[in-house]
């Protein structure tokens, strides 16, 4: 498990990290989601042990992180980059390397990652040769190779196309079903919606909300409800204790004064006409998302 | 440094020597240095020392045979001396200059049209036949070989000395006695502080060891550089941060590069020691197993000095245009010195400071080496001041590569790199970074 405790990071005079606290539960993928300089990168570079924190603590499992803990951790930028000269084998061989695998071993490993990743019959092209899809799943490889315990990727997800997402999602969920916290960013937020069972949303350089995504969803859910009725649901205008949101003829979306009041209001409109629908409307991430931010 | 962070140190060097062997323009500028050694070991040599050119004359009628024979005597006399080497004494008849050196090979024919077939069949270089009036003439296709003229003119002049001598009433025997002794007066040359013999040699080699120091330090230097801000640029420093720490990565390109460029100047040292011994130069040959070992010595020295301020250059670099603004202190660092050792080369009170400048004695201490000019205590002196020098400035490489590796962006000057200015933020550089998390090896 790693855990991001009180991390504080200024540039200057900009609060770049303000008290970020979260976790990454191991087995699961955790969404990191954000505006454009919200802090997304600069808080995965301190976990990776790229850039310094002002104060605040990066633990795993309990502990301070350390060089040899880091180590073992697996890391892709935001901004991507190979060596453009070297071939796609040699780069993974080498980075497999320099995470302290034997040789013999990090040539194996490079082999299979290609295959997984589907690049195996590339692996002997320069990197520069490849398409900027291509040289993104090297890049994933970079990441990979060494097996790592933890999985930080900074916006994994751009620049690729349908049939590559689905590839690298099917092999994060694998890492992620190994036991390996996987954290990474994106603003693909259907995307997080659909990968992630955890998600922490930061603006700003603070977290406003982190933890489940389903729990999250319905803690925000408040007390708005859904109605479908058989007939015009404007009388729900008159109804004390609801405030309505938005009608359409029979579809309206209201909100409770009280939540109790819910199996009120809905013998109020049996008592109308038929019910087709009454639903706790719960809201997408991406509603969750807009409204944290602004 | 533990056994792991070697390991790590190792595969970074790996990586710098396989991205620079499977470089094309490596690999074709090392084998165009090797051509050029090669070559300036053995051309000069054969045209100088083994010049002597072996030339075909015919001569028609008993006056032209005794002079050209006369001449022949002459080319060889000259190369005899050239070939002893001794260089003091130069073969001149009386009225003439030193004549040439020459192998003549002299074809004695029936007449006039003999010798000319030969010339025109290109059997003789040239041919001397009698004119009509009784004097002599030489022949030949297109040109008169140099050589030939010099010889036969100086020859026929002797010829003419003699046959006016024995007019007058002189005995031939006599006559020629006094052309001997005439041909001998040339005084004989004493120096009173001969140049030794390897003095051109020593300077030669010494000047050909700064070039090469000056041209393999600035071109790995500027590759290491290079290599430095291709990392920064693809930002793929940030996965390779990572992983390793900031120093083994700086040690690892450093290492690599310089174990390289030893490598290669250790190969161009060889072919030209090779191609000494076959040119049958032994005074060279001599000189460069003396000599190299030192100029080694300094090159490892002074090529680690300078290495890792070049890997800082790139660091502070964003780009790699801004390697032309950020490597100019240290090609001022390395040109200026290049050209004050270049040009001082006289033993005197001005190579012996430079030879102990630890920026020129990499190149003034093995030229005085190579000259005799200092004893091998003051070689291990200016290289122990050249050691110490790297050591500080490796310091402050790292220092300066540690603080600007991470700073992605714009260009960070040189004082701000090391602490000593104070940069300002620039607006929304939210990727600014002060350096990584230290990491213990």
């Amino acid at each position: 498990m790693l855990q991001l405790r009180a991390l504080c990071r200024r540039f200057g005079p900009v609060p770049a990290l303000d008290d970020v606290t979260f976790a990454v539960r191991p087995g699961v993928l955790t969404g990191f989601i954000g505006a454009n300089g919200a802090g997304k990168t600069t808080a995965m570079r301190i976990v990776v042990g790229v850039l310094a924190p002002d104060s605040g603590d990066v633990l795993w499992d309990g502990a301070p992180v350390g060089s040899d803990q880091r180590r073992r951790f697996g890391y892709m930028p935001e901004e991507r980059g190979l060596y453009p000269r070297m071939t796609v084998l040699d780069q993974l061989v080498f980075f497999a390397r320099l995470h302290g695998i034997a040789p013999d071993a990090a040539d194996r490993r490079a082999r299979v990652l290609l295959d997984e990743l589907r690049l195996g019959a590339r692996a002997g092209d320069q990197v520069q040769k490849l398409s900027l899809g291509n040289q993104q799943r090297a890049q994933v490889g970079a990441a990979l190779v060494h097996d790592p315990e933890l999985l930080v990727l900074d916006e994994p997800f751009s620049g690729l196309d349908p049939v590559a997402v689905d590839v690298l999602a099917a092999l994060l969920r694998r890492r992620a079903a190994a036991g390996v916290p996987v954290l990474f960013s994106s603003h693909q937020l259907d995307l997080v919606e659909r990968l992630c069972d955890d998600i922490v949303i930061i603006n700003r350089g603070r977290v406003l909300a982190s933890g489940h995504a389903r729990e999250l969803r319905s803690q925000r859910a408040g007390a708005r409800y859904r109605l479908q009725l058989g007939a015009d649901a404007g009388w729900l205008r008159d109804e004390p204790g609801v405030r309505v949101l938005d009608v359409a003829g029979e579809a309206a979306l209201v909100e409770l004064l009280r939540v109790e009041d819910d199996q009120r209001l809905l013998t109020r409109a049996l008592a109308h006409g038929p019910v087709h629908e009454f639903r706790r409307a719960i809201p997408t991430l991406a509603e969750i998302f807009r409204e944290a931010v602004t | 440094m533990n056994p792991r962070a070697r390991d790590l140190v190792a595969v970074v060097a790996r990586r710098e020597i396989l991205a620079r062997v499977r470089d094309k323009t490596f690999i074709i500028s090392t084998a165009f240095v090797l051509l050029l050694i090669a070559a300036s070991v053995t051309v000069p040599l054969l045209l100088s020392g083994r010049g002597a050119p072996t030339l075909t004359l015919a001569a028609a009628g008993s006056s032209a045979t005794r002079v050209a024979s006369s001449a022949r005597d002459l080319g060889a006399a000259a190369k005899a001396e050239q070939d002893a080497g001794t260089g003091t004494r130069k073969v001149t008849p009386p009225g003439q200059a030193a004549v040439p050196a020459a192998t003549v090979d002299l074809r004695q024919v029936r007449d006039v049209a003999a010798a000319e077939a030969l010339v025109r069949s290109g059997a003789a270089a040239a041919a001397l036949v009698p004119t009509g009036e009784g004097g002599l003439q030489l022949v030949a296709q297109r040109n008169v070989p140099s050589e030939l003229e010099d010889l036969v003119g100086a020859a026929a002049a002797s010829d003419a000395v003699v046959q006016g001598l024995a007019a007058a009433g002189m005995s031939p025997a006599q006559a020629r006695a006094v052309l001997g002794n005439a041909t001998s007066a040339a005084p004989a040359e004493r120096l009173l502080d001969p140049a030794a013999r390897d003095t051109d040699l020593a300077l030669g080699s010494s000047t050909a060891f700064a070039m090469l120091f000056f041209i393999t330090v600035f071109f790995f230097g500027m590759a290491i550089a290079q290599s430095v801000v291709e990392e920064k640029q693809s930002r793929i420093v940030e996965i390779l941060v990572a992983a390793i720490p900031v120093r083994v990565l700086l040690a690892g390109k450093v290492l690599g590069n310089t174990a390289l460029a030893l490598g290669q100047i250790v190969l161009f040292v060889a072919v030209g020691l090779a191609g000494a011994s076959v040119a049958g130069q032994s005074g060279l040959v001599t000189l460069l197993l003396r000599s190299s070992p030192w100029f080694l010595l300094f090159f490892l020295l002074g090529f680690s000095m300078l290495a890792c301020l070049w890997a800082a250059a790139g660091a502070i670099a964003g780009r790699q245009e801004d390697l032309q603004a950020t490597t100019v202190p240290l090609q001022i660092l390395l040109f200026v010195p290049f050209l004050a050792a270049t040009y001082l080369y006289t033993p005197g009170p001005m190579l012996t400071s430079l030879s102990y400048l630890p920026f020129t004695a990499p190149i003034a201490m093995p030229r005085r080496l190579a000259l005799e000019d200092a004893a091998w205590w003051e070689g291990a002196l200016a290289a122990a001041g050249v050691a110490v020098t790297a050591v500080l400035f490796v310091a402050i490489a790292t220092r300066v590569y540690e603080r600007s590796l991470l700073h992605a962006g714009s260009r960070v000057s040189w004082l701000s790199a090391l602490g000593v200015r104070r940069e300002v933020p620039a607006e929304g550089a939210s990727e600014t970074s002060d350096g990584p998390v230290p990491q213990g090896v």
